[in-house]
């Protein structure tokens, strides 16, 4: 090769004068004392500008500056040299420039340093890399917190079903603290509820990259179980195999006995609308096989229709006063004469059912109607729990500015565990000597009567020995005839 | 946990009168290496890390204690109070010139004199208070420290967090400078610049000096200023060094204008 020096040295000045980054020399007090073209281009500026006349740190952005002067300096005061500082340089009627920034202390051989030489690298896309990342650390923060606070179980697990990750809700709703569980199997304390896919199939799923969505059972760290409705997200890689799954459970106890409540009732419903209609069908056949008029098996029809009537008036009602349409018709009633006027419409006699009431009319302020189906419905009650011919007793009694109408009876009782929840809605007893016709929504009625009312409904009862409940209503006694909707 | 450990304390010197040296934001003690050899004869020097920085125990670090100066006040009295240290002088920069004063008003027995490198008691330009920057510039240094640790992070987060049972990790350590936790970092810069200290000015009655660089961009000269004015027992220098370390850029300067000063017994005016 034969190439001049001088050509070689041309080449080398025209490669620091235009190289792709910028170069700066300063005295050690930060004054300018060389600058390449790279960066004269980059701020805008020309030499004049910045020779003896700026420091290093003023063609930077203020919080350069700051940074610079606190953590920068130092750090190369003490250590000779930084390597990749971010900073932003100022720029002429442009946006700042995002650079990186190596800086060394040039010592000559007496050992005093005198020059400090910083090479600048323009950081544009990695500046907007990094905005991004910090960007997403930030979400990831958040979800972070969102899992951390959710009150569902958030879970994850490798594909293998260890467990990874495992929330408060998680340590709440299973027992076991983070600790305890991560790194073991998930499948250890979660199983599939019989009639759903087992493991297998719930992991051929996922490795499908398919979400399931089902009902599980978990075993607690006490040793109780626990239903939930679990959902599993896949998370495949880029060849769609299985990475991770997340998986998050919340725990169903409270909607499943709202199911098993409605199931039951859906099979009482139908077994009371059925036998009305199997003897109104009994009794139509009958007088159709015989070919004639026959007054037991017309009067059977009627009274077979009127428990229908009254079993569907019970669930319109029931549906009226859950959608709250219940209207009251407010009048000034006498207690006494709506609890005799039930007694007569069951066509009980005295020595039965006795009415204890105080002379002269209780008056109160109700719907009559209304308030009549509430006697009526706890004498059926009392009826229906209590052996053949014994005794029922229904008190009417001021008390203060109440008025207190109680129905007492010598039947089976109500055990002490279900005495919470009879005036529940689909409530009945369960248990019990034999089966009692009935929907489980009388008691359900009558309570949301007496409390349209402004009154209340209280139980007492003894298992064995009988229970009496009692309604009290407030007397307003110079109340005009109104309606209320509730 | 002893404040002696907490704050890494250093003692070295063969002196009597306690000088203590204290580091602001972005370093660590090591920022006093080419003052120090100055006082070892003469004083008992004790330098420290404000906990965060430095080697400094991180696990003391406590989010609400350390959101504002007086945490570090604070610090600065316990490390006194177990030294015994009574009537010394405090030499503190940048940010720990406030918290020295802080801590001086506090406990005035603690210290005599007080020397101020490129104090600033409010950062934040503020109706006719010029503090030189705007609420916005001390944001976007926030975002620009974010970038920073986010870049050179392997050079700047501590080693020995989460390691404490490899004691060889800090033998590495031993090398390198101004390590902060880039969480701890950000919060310190943040009650740095956000802080004002301004009414605390004139409830200091210590004999004070006010050591200001020419072109300081971070203190400039006419905060330097203010801070005389309101300091009612203050000398005020104007070094020939720039930037905002003259103890790391001109040390003989500044080890001068320290022993004119403790020497001196009346208030010698702007020099």
């Amino acid at each position: 090769m034969n190439v001049s020096n001088d050509l070689l040295q041309a080449s080398l000045e025209d490669l620091y004068e235009q190289g792709p980054c910028g170069y700066v020399f300063t005295g050690l007090d930060g004054m300018i004392l060389r600058v390449n073209d790279t960066l004269l281009n980059w701020i805008g500026a020309v030499r004049e500008d910045l020779i003896a006349v700026r420091r290093f740190q003023d063609i930077l952005t203020v919080p350069g500056k700051l940074f610079y002067e606190n953590q920068i300096f130092p750090l190369l005061r003490l250590q000779g040299s930084v390597q990749g500082a971010a900073f932003d340089l100022a720029r002429r009627g442009r946006e700042p420039l995002p650079v990186l920034v190596n800086s060394q202390q040039r010592t000559p051989d007496d050992g005093r340093p005198v020059l400090i030489a910083h090479a600048i690298f323009d950081a544009t896309d990695r500046r907007a890399y990094e905005q991004e990342l910090i960007r997403s650390r930030r979400s990831s923060e958040q979800l972070a917190a969102m899992v951390k606070m959710s009150s569902d179980a958030i879970v994850s697990m490798s594909d293998e079903g260890v467990v990874t990750t495992w929330n408060a809700a998680a340590e709440r709703l299973f027992g076991y603290p983070a600790h305890e569980i991560i790194g073991k199997d998930l499948r250890q304390i979660l199983a599939p509820v019989k009639e759903h896919a087992p493991w297998q199939g719930i992991w051929a799923e996922l490795r499908s990259a398919h979400a399931v969505q089902l009902e599980m059972v978990g075993s607690c760290m006490d040793g109780r179980t626990v239903e939930v409705s679990a959902g599993f997200t896949p998370h495949p890689d880029l060849l769609g195999n299985l990475n991770a799954v997340s998986v998050i459970m919340r725990d169903i106890a409270e909607r499943r006995a709202v199911e098993r409540l409605q199931h039951e009732f859906l099979a009482v419903t139908t077994h009371e609308l059925r036998t009305p209609l199997t003897g109104i069908r009994a009794n139509a056949q009958l007088m159709q096989r015989r070919a004639a008029y026959n007054e037991r098996a017309v009067a059977a029809i009627i009274a077979q229709a009127d428990t229908l009537q009254r079993l569907t008036d019970d669930l319109l009602l029931a549906s009226r006063i859950q959608a709250d349409h219940l209207t009251l018709v407010l009048g000034q009633t006498d207690l006494a004469a709506v609890a005799r006027a039930a007694v007569e419409s069951l066509g009980a006699d005295e020595s039965v059912i006795r009415v204890e009431a105080p002379e002269g009319a209780l008056m109160v302020s109700a719907d009559q109607q209304r308030l009549g189906q509430v006697v009526t419905n706890l004498l059926t009650n009392a009826i229906k729990y209590s052996p053949e011919g014994s005794k029922i007793t229904v008190r009417i009694a001021p008390h203060m500015q109440e008025a207190r109408i109680s129905v007492a009876d010598h039947g089976v009782g109500i055990p002490p565990d279900a005495l919470p929840h009879v005036f529940e809605r689909f409530y009945r007893v369960a248990g019990g000597t034999g089966r009692v016709p009935g929907l489980g929504l009388g008691l359900y009625i009558s309570r949301r009567i007496v409390e349209a009312h402004g009154g209340r409904i209280d139980v007492e009862s003894a298992p064995g020995y009988g229970s009496t409940f009692t309604v009290t209503l407030p007397m307003q006694p110079n109340l005009t005839e109104r309606a209320v909707t509730v | 946990m002893s404040a002696l450990t907490r704050n890494n304390v250093t003692l070295v010197g063969n002196g009597d009168t306690p000088i203590m040296f204290a580091h602001g934001y972005g370093c660590d003690q090591n920022v006093w290496r080419l003052i120090i050899p100055a006082f070892v004869d003469t004083h008992r020097v004790v330098l420290f890390d404000h906990v965060g920085a430095g080697r400094s125990d991180l696990l003391a670090y406590d989010r609400a204690k350390y959101s504002s100066l007086r945490g570090y006040a604070q610090d600065i009295l316990e490390i006194c109070d177990q030294l015994d240290l009574k009537h010394g002088i405090f030499v503190g920069h940048s940010v720990s010139a406030m918290i020295g004063l802080l801590a001086a008003i506090q406990e005035p027995e603690r210290f005599d004199h007080l020397v101020l490198i490129g104090p600033s008691p409010c950062y934040i330009n503020d109706g006719d208070y010029f503090g030189g920057f705007s609420r916005e510039d001390i944001d976007d240094l926030l975002e620009l420290q974010d970038s920073n640790y986010l870049g050179w992070a392997s050079s700047l987060a501590p080693v020995m967090m989460g390691n404490p049972d490899r004691p060889e990790l800090a033998e590495n350590l031993r090398n390198s400078f101004c390590r902060t936790d880039p969480d701890i970092g950000k919060q310190f810069a943040a009650v740095t610049f956000l802080s004002d200290n301004r009414a605390d000015l004139p409830k200091a009655r210590v004999r004070s000096l006010i050591l200001q660089c020419h072109a300081d961009t971070v203190a400039p000269l006419a905060v330097g200023e203010y801070v005389h004015r309101h300091l009612s027992d203050s000398d005020m220098v104007v070094l020939d060094a720039t930037g905002h370390c003259p103890h790391l850029s001109a040390p003989e300067e500044t080890i001068e204008a320290i022993k004119v000063f403790l020497g001196s017994q009346k208030s010698c005016g702007i020099r």
